[in-house]
């Protein structure tokens, strides 16, 4: 079972024995399809939890942000805008310079790339529900803190996080393959899609099928998550 | 990066010999990355100094690399405002053609740098020798800036919907004016302003765009230099690289959006 439970690497190699050829084998005899399918997996497999930590860190920071003192709220705002107009994939890039090729480098760097974006999100929304006039006749009658999250905050923040989720999804994937293509994260046993592309780069005059087989899936997916995001917001 | 460099445990010049990442004795390490002077000396000495792999001057080696990923950057610019006009006119053909373009836009974006670059390298350079494979700003610049295209097309679209409407260009149509005389002059010049400050803003989307374009195609701009020093762990490249882009994106942001305040304001 190709999608199955996540647990442990799987090995290319194994796959390329059980599944049969269909495209083309890889510099190294391996099936394309297979490592295809696996690498994946494996991306979506980094992917998930990574969205669901990076959407909960980033709400939680956002809403406290506004309940912070203004000197406080004011430098927050200025790291984070810093952040977010700064080419994140130079910084994430060298920030990972200082830390040795590892899974936990290539998601913290991942996050580094998406936490600013999600944050000045959440942040617009946030100051637009506070400025509605239900909200501020609730807070002038004296509403606790729960009560204002749950009956103003909860109900628009879940529905743009569910209207957000196909676009992270797939900005999630590209960051991902990228830092896989350029190194980060370091060598591990299975495949990723970032590493297959990068030796399809390399064999692109003699096997440029080991290109074209790879990146096939990824833009399809790339493109459905695009077009389902697309018609999540009319 | 200095923080982590001086005063996270450990020692970095023991971690770059051992790693046999650069070619110098631990000692003569220190030496260059000033590990010997007091934590606030190291804190705010010079960003730049001499690279650890190479022993040349950081600044000489920037400076030229940022002027290719200048050229780069500007033929990309170029390119992207002929490409997304030309998308943005066509669009306003038929709705045949709008609904056509906006699937075009969706499925460039959902093609990533590294497989765009080397598929068009293999087809125009390397079947057909209509551009060099190699050292040659053109190809570059022409795939950077479709890869971008379909993301400004979707931002300056929604940007020019709102002058769609506009009586001005209402009365333009009326006086018998050709689509192409209505679109440039109507709908393309009030919203060049907002042009410039939107291109200002994706500045760091092109930088990151150049990091790639520039390894795929070996154009030895500033992305390639940084690539190169993050693998070999040449900090001090690693550090002038960074403080230098990140000052030039703050100082064409800030003009970005000065030009675009003062064209508005002209405009009413």
């Amino acid at each position: 079972m190709i999608f199955g439970f996540p647990g442990g690497e799987i090995s290319a190699t194994e796959y390329s024995i059980r599944h049969s050829l269909l495209i083309g084998h890889d510099a190294f005899g391996r099936s394309c399809l297979a490592l295809t399918l696996v690498a994946a997996r494996k991306t979506f497999l980094e992917i998930i939890p990574l969205l669901l930590v990076s959407l909960a860190a980033s709400l939680a920071l956002a809403y406290l942000r506004h309940w912070l003192r203004e000197t406080l709220e004011s430098w927050f705002s200025f790291w984070v805008d810093s952040f977010s107009v700064l080419p994140g994939l130079l910084i994430a890039l060298s920030w990972s310079a200082y830390f040795p090729g590892s899974t936990p480098a290539l998601w913290a760097a991942t996050a580094l790339m998406i936490l600013p974006y999600l944050m000045r999100l959440w942040d617009g929304i946030i100051l637009e529900i506070q400025l509605r006039q239900d909200f501020q006749s609730t807070l002038a009658l004296g509403a606790d803190q729960w009560h204002l999250f749950k009956a103003h905050f909860a109900p628009t923040l879940f529905s743009q996080v569910v209207a957000l989720v196909p676009f992270l999804f797939t900005r999630l994937i590209l960051i991902e393959v990228t830092f896989t293509f350029l190194g980060v994260g370091g060598v591990s046993q299975t495949e990723s899609w970032g590493g297959l592309l990068f030796q399809g780069k390399d064999y692109l005059l003699e096997a440029p099928w080991i290109l074209i087989s790879v990146s096939a899936p990824l833009f399809l997916t790339l493109f459905s998550f695009h077009l389902l995001s697309k018609t999540e917001k009319t | 990066m200095r923080v982590g460099v001086y005063f996270l445990p450990g020692d970095p010049a023991e971690y770059l010999t051992h790693e046999a990442l650069v070619n110098l004795a631990p000692q003569e390490l220190r030496e260059r990355m000033n590990l010997a002077s007091s934590p606030l000396e190291r804190l705010f000495s010079r960003p730049m100094g001499t690279s650890l792999v190479s022993g040349k001057p950081v600044w000489s080696l920037i400076r030229d690399s940022f002027l290719r990923t200048l050229s780069l950057t500007l033929l990309t610019v170029l390119w992207l405002g002929l490409i997304s006009t030309a998308l943005l006119y066509t669009s306003r053909r038929s709705k045949n053609l709008e609904r056509l373009l906006d699937v075009f836009s969706v499925a460039i974006a959902s093609t990533p740098l590294f497989v765009a670059g080397p598929l068009i390298l293999l087809i125009f350079s390397l079947k057909l020798g209509w551009f060099a494979v190699s050292r040659s700003v053109w190809l570059p610049s022409i795939v950077l800036a479709l890869y971008l295209s379909g993301f400004w097309y979707r931002n300056l679209k929604g940007r020019l919907e709102e002058y769609y409407h506009r009586s001005a260009v209402r009365g333009a149509r009326s006086r018998g004016l050709s689509e192409s005389k209505v679109f440039l002059k109507y709908l393309l010049m009030p919203c060049l302003g907002g042009y410039v400050g939107f291109l200002a803003a994706q500045l760091s989307s092109l930088l990151n765009g150049s990091l790639l374009v520039e390894l795929i195609f070996q154009w030895n701009g500033i992305g390639l230099l940084l690539n190169d020093a993050i693998l070999s762990r040449d900090y001090p490249i690693i550090e002038g690289s960074l403080l230098l882009l990140s000052l030039l994106t703050i100082v064409i942001l800030f003009l970005g959006e000065q030009v675009r305040i003062r064209w508005e304001s002209k405009l009413k």
